[in-house]
Order: structure tokens, then sequence, then C-alpha cells
């Protein structure tokens, strides 16, 4: 009926969910390791350096990239910065209330930062301008405009798609000073990492869970993955327990996913 | 000074013309009614919920609903990049959009109840205020709330000694004035009105007048959206 | 399901009909009647909705068949459906997720009081339980929660859970009974329960 809406589910369809789970179907018709339709478009603000908008189902993301400059962090004074920032914004669903980044969206951007962060999307090494004083600041914002679960791989995908559309201004120090220097070039990437969430849910592990999903799960665990299929990042979210068998079969089924998810901003514009 | 007819702006348009302006009905699954604009390189997401149950109780009123409005603008929507905690600017603008849209709603049919409409601001292009108000009587519409007129805004002012409409955001920031509008254009009301900069008494009245003019051309871009929704939806049941 | 105009018993007789949007002028005062889905502004009819405006000559009216959703606003005398929070002996709070056999995206907070001429139960806490799915009518709108009632025979608990293991509990006789582990239990039950279809 309206499967994948945010809002409230009651706990009858909670029982159906994990019900049909277990008996290895889903309420929407897909098969336990099936994502919804995803779709990337890059280049969708004009104004930022970088941008993209991702849709997993109903799920939409759009992530903005500036790339400024600024003091480095003091632990690592000669590395450039990445920063990332998540907003589930009013609209996108009836259960969020207007305030600030509750835990939910701190969350968010934490875990896709890990994981850009950790694949080495870009090479932290290059991007002094002053020496231990100046460096590349790289923010991504990402912006949750349609909640239906799943925000964290299609934040991870929007964040990676604009990334690799960002073209980078040059600064350059003239009399002391950083000023832009008026010249562009693509932000180099060195990797292209997907996070692949699944859901443990009636007692099986589920991809791509839908809000409702969501709301049934038992316990969470996403794990980023880079081409080369090393993990970069992992993340258990959730009440329950997992064992040991569970969390290697979780790996083995987000490595087998991997490759499709990343198809769709490799293989896109 | 050459003719006004023959004037053309740093983008342009004449004097008296529109940016394009593109307006789309029922973009959002999750809410209840929604509209996305695009006004120049304006890009604005509105959704609206409700009427439904006022979150938290206590500020419900029993005689009567409320209007819920909040205007945000993303972090990547200007150059550079803003904070994303809401700013002085964003909660004045929160404000004048209710008074706007509010005179357009029979709130008194719905007590203990909100209607909530969240404007996000994608792309920030001058007149940011006017087009989130325009999407917003759209997203209204949309979610099948019941209105006694569709609220039309745009501004006008003052650029290089011209009066001119829509200002964009070069205009809005070197120019000599600026005006938004809202105004519903059936009943010939104003709902929103701001000025900010320095105008003659006579100026103003062909702002205020251009404006009202502007809200006319976006009413009908409003329509075509929504009958492009519902119009076409309606043949579709009917066969 | 596709929203007629007709349902006033008669075949309208129609002048026209156009689809109007909100404000639109229809007519004025001395020539007909403002009808459903318009308003009345200075003598003249407008339009309140986007829809379809219907001219009914023989009853002089105007009135508009909205061609949008149709907002949920609980009211007196709608049938709701809600999950039951807390109970106590003379109260029950519900979040009622059903309107009038649609589905809210934000549930509406309810609550059911004891029924003053039921003796079957005494204490509403034998009659609903935590967690049970019940299906009432609104009695009651004026306060800042809606009063539901489940004193009609088609109302009171459609599904309900195990307190000792959290199986649905079937119908039989007069008494709940677990399927799993046998336990008996008693609720103000609906005639019929287990049946209702939840979406």
């Amino acid at each position: 009926m309206k499967s994948g809406k945010g809002g409230f589910t009651s706990r009858l369809k909670l029982k159906r969910i994990q019900e049909a789970i277990s008996s290895g179907k889903r309420l929407d018709g897909r098969g336990l390791e099936d994502y919804r339709d995803i779709r990337v478009k890059t280049g969708v603000i004009e104004k930022a350096d970088g941008s993209s908008e991702v849709f997993i189902g109903d799920t939409r993301v759009i992530a903005g990239i500036e790339i400024s400059h600024g003091p480095p962090f003091e632990d690592t004074p000669g590395e450039g910065i990445l920063i990332c920032n998540a907003e589930i914004v009013p609209l996108a669903s009836p259960d969020i209330e207007p305030g600030p980044p509750d835990e939910v969206s701190v969350e968010l951007a934490r875990v896709v930062d890990r994981g850009l962060r950790s694949a080495g999307i870009v090479d932290f090494s290059k991007m002094e301008i002053i020496p231990k004083k100046t460096v590349y600041v790289i923010n991504v914002d990402l912006f949750v405009l349609n909640h239906a679960g799943n925000l964290i791989d299609a934040s991870t995908l929007a964040a990676v798609a604009a990334l690799r559309s960002t073209i980078k201004p040059i600064f350059e120090v003239r009399n002391g000073e950083v000023v832009p220097s008026g010249r562009k070039e693509p932000l180099e990437i060195k990797s292209t990492p997907v996070s692949v969430t699944l859901s443990k849910i009636g007692g099986a592990l589920i991809v791509d869970p839908t809000s409702e999903e969501e709301d049934a799960m038992e316990t969470r665990l996403t794990i980023t993955l880079d081409e080369k299929g090393n993990v970069c990042a992992i993340q258990k979210s959730g009440p329950e327990a997992l064992t040991p068998e569970e969390v290697r079969k979780a790996i083995s089924i987000a490595a087998s996913k991997a490759p499709e998810i990343r198809s769709k901003i490799i293989g896109g514009t | 000074m050459s003719s006004n007819e023959e004037w053309r702006r740093v983008d342009g348009r004449r004097w008296d013309e529109l940016r394009e302006i593109r307006i789309e009905s029922g973009v959002l699954p999750n809410a209840d009614g929604s509209a996305y604009i695009e006004m120049g390189r304006n890009k604005i997401i509105v959704g609206v919920y409700g009427p439904r149950e006022m979150h938290p109780k206590h500020l419900a009123r029993p005689h009567t609903g409320i209007l819920r409005c909040r205007y945000h603008m993303a972090p990547f929507s200007t150059e550079p990049r803003r904070s994303p905690a809401p700013s002085r600017r964003d909660m004045e603008i929160t404000m004048v959009m209710r008074y706007a849209l509010e005179p357009a709603i029979f709130l008194e049919r719905y007590p203990r109840s909100t209607i909530d409409v969240y404007a996000e601001v994608l792309q920030a292009d001058g007149g940011t205020r006017c087009a989130s108000i325009t999407a917003a009587a759209v997203a209204l519409a949309d979610a099948g709330i019941p209105l006694k007129d569709l609220v039309a805004a745009c501004s006008a002012g003052k650029y290089e000694g011209r009066i001119v409409l829509d200002l964009n955001d070069h205009e809005d920031k070197y120019g000599e004035a600026d005006l938004p509008l809202a105004y519903m254009p059936n009943l010939g009301s104003i709902t929103l009105l701001q000025m900010d900069g320095l105008l003659s008494p006579e100026e103003l009245d062909r702002c205020i007048n251009l404006a009202i003019e502007g809200c006319r051309k976006i009413y009908e871009v409003q329509r075509e959206a929504l009958k492009r929704k519902y119009e076409a939806k309606k043949e579709v049941e009917g066969n | 399901m596709p929203r007629g105009f007709d349902d006033s018993g008669h075949t309208p007789h129609r002048l026209r009909e156009k689809f109007v949007y909100p404000g639109e002028r229809l007519a004025v005062e001395e020539e007909f009647f403002s009808g459903r889905g318009t308003y009345l502004d200075k003598g003249v009819i407008r339009s309140e909705e986007l829809g379809i405006a219907l001219y009914d000559i023989r009853e002089r009216e105007v009135r508009v068949s909205k061609a949008t959703r149709e907002p949920i606003i609980p009211k007196e005398g709608f049938e709701v459906i809600g999950e039951v929070g807390s109970v106590q002996k003379r109260m029950a709070n519900v979040d009622v997720f059903m309107v009038s056999g649609r589905e809210v995206s934000r549930p509406y907070t309810g609550v059911i009081y004891p029924p003053a001429s039921k003796r079957s139960y005494r204490g509403l806490d034998m009659a609903v339980r935590s967690g049970d799915i019940i299906k009432g009518r609104i009695i009651n709108t004026k306060n800042r929660v809606l009063q539901i009632s489940i004193d009609e025979e088609e109302h009171g608990v459609i599904l309900a859970y195990c307190s000792r293991c959290g199986s649905p509990l079937e119908y039989r006789r007069i008494r709940l009974h677990c399927p799993r582990c046998g336990r008996a239990d008693r609720r103000k039950v609906a005639k019929r329960y287990g049946l209702e279809a939840l979406n």
C-alpha cells in the first residue's frame, strides 16, 4: 500500500514484515538480497563544486561538495581535511520534526565519513597549500529529501558520486595569502567505496531495508568496501547481538552486492 | 538613458520579464503534498504534512488549526557554503512565509491540528522567499487542503536606476531596492510585503504594480503545474 | 476510487463542468447556492478546491468535486483502528493509525474510557491489553485526544497477542486462546476478531 513510507508502523505490520522475512519473502516482493532500483544523477547543484542526487527506491539524497581551505587538524598537520555533514530535513518523513541534528543524522554523517576516509577516496597527503598551515578542505553535505529507509547506502553512494563529479578550484599562495588561482581541475579520486547495509529481521539478513523494515529490524550492520574488496568501514547499530557466523555471512553478502552498486556510479555520468 | 524597450539586464532579460520558471507538483512520496520549483537558478523543494495532530500537544489550540512553516537553506545552496544551522534570516523568512500563506487556509476547520509546510532551498539565486511561497501554495493544493486562493509571490525592485521585475541574486545584492510581494490573484489581496532599499513613493507604487503583474504570470505557471498532475489523472479515472 | 459528483440521490442537470482552481470565481450568490467545495466571499461563490465544478440547475447549486487527495480529519462517528498503549482500570491509550479505512502517516492519540452500561467487563484492564489492535468509533473530538468507544458489537479487540509468549491469539467460543502456549485470555472482543483486513 505504501511500503517504504516513513512514519508510524504498527506492531501488527512489524509482525507481518518479520513473518514474511522468516519465510524468505518481503512485503514489497523483493528477495532478501535484492536492492530497490538505484538511480544516480550528478551535477544537480550547479553552484556547488560537485553534486549528485541518488534515489534508492523512494529514498532520495542530495550531496553537495565544496572545496575550500583552512588549517589542518592538529594530529594530522600535513594532510587535507574531509568533513561530512548530514541532515534529514523534516520534509523527508512524517516522523521528523525541525530541530538540531539528532543521533540518526550524526551517525549517518560519521559512517559515510569513515568509509570515504578509510578507503582513501582522495590522497590526503597531497592537499597541502602552505605546509603545516593551510590545506584543502572538502565539505561533503548530505541532504535527505525523502526517507524511505537505508539512508547510509544512499548517502555513501551520493557522497562518492558527488566527489567523482567534483571540479576542484585550485588555490595558490600570493604574498603569503591563500587565494583562488582561477584555475580548476577535476578532483583526483583514488578509490570508490560503496556501503552495503544489512538488517537482521526475523532471524534472517536482508539488504536495503525500507523504513518499515528498519522499524521491524532486530539489528543492522553496514559494511563499506572499496573496489579491491577491502572492508573500509563497519557499523553495527541496533539493539540485538549478532553471532560471528552472521557477521561473516553479512560480509560475504556485502562483498557480492558491492560491485553491482558501484556500477551505478562507475557506469553512470 | 536608453529607452526601457531596448535596455537589457545582466542576464539578458527586459525590465518586466520573469526568469524562466518551472514548477512540478507531487515530487515527494512521503509528504502529503509537495512541489518543486526552479526559478532562474533557484531550486526549492517544499513538502506539506497535515492537517495532522499537533506534536507537542501543548502547542495545539482548541478552536483552530495552526500553520507551521520552515524555510531552510541547504549548506550547498550558496557560494560559499553556509552553516547548516538556521540563521536569523531563515527564522524571519519562516515567519513571513507563514503570514503569506495563512490567509489562504481555512485554519478554523482544523482545531487541535497542525499543517506543516517545509521549504528547503537546494540552490539560491535571489528571490528564494518568493519562490518558496509560490511552491508552498502548489504543495498545499497538492495536499488537498482547501484554499481560499493560490498564493503567488514575486519581487520587484530598482537596479541601475530602473524599476525591474524578479530580481536575481546579482540585482538583489547590487541594486537600489528589492520588494518581495505575495498575492492572492483571485481575491486581489497582498499577503507578503517587504522592502529593502530606497524608493520614492512613485517608484514604490510602480514596484507594487509590477510585482502584482509578476504574481499573475506566476499564478498561470502554478495552475499549469497542478493541471498537469490532476486534470490528466481525472481523465484516466473517468475512463 | 473515482469520486463521483452525484451523492444527492438524483441526476444533476449539468450546465457545464470545468476544471477549477482554488479561489476561482464560480458564480454570484444571486444565481446559485454555494455547495460543497465552494465558499462565499463578498457575494461571490468561489472554489476552495482543485477539481471539477458542477452547476446543478435543478438545485440551483454549484459545487466542486476535488481531484486531489482528501485530507484525513477525524470526526465524531468515524470508525478507527488503533494499537493500545498503556492501560489502566479507568482509561486506555490508543495510537489510532486508521481513520475511516485510511492509514494516517502519523497516528492520532486516542483514549478509551470504560463504558457505563456494559456488565461484561468492569475495568478497562479486563477489556484491552497493551499491544492489542482495536476497532472503535470516535465519540468525542472536543478534547486534546480522540475519545473512542468500543461498545458496539463490531468493536473491541480485533487482534491480540499472548501475554505470555507473544503469539497472536485465536478466538474460541468465548475466550481468546494461545495456539502456542495454551494460555487463555479474556478481552472485549469484536465480532469479527481476526477477520479484519488490515492494510
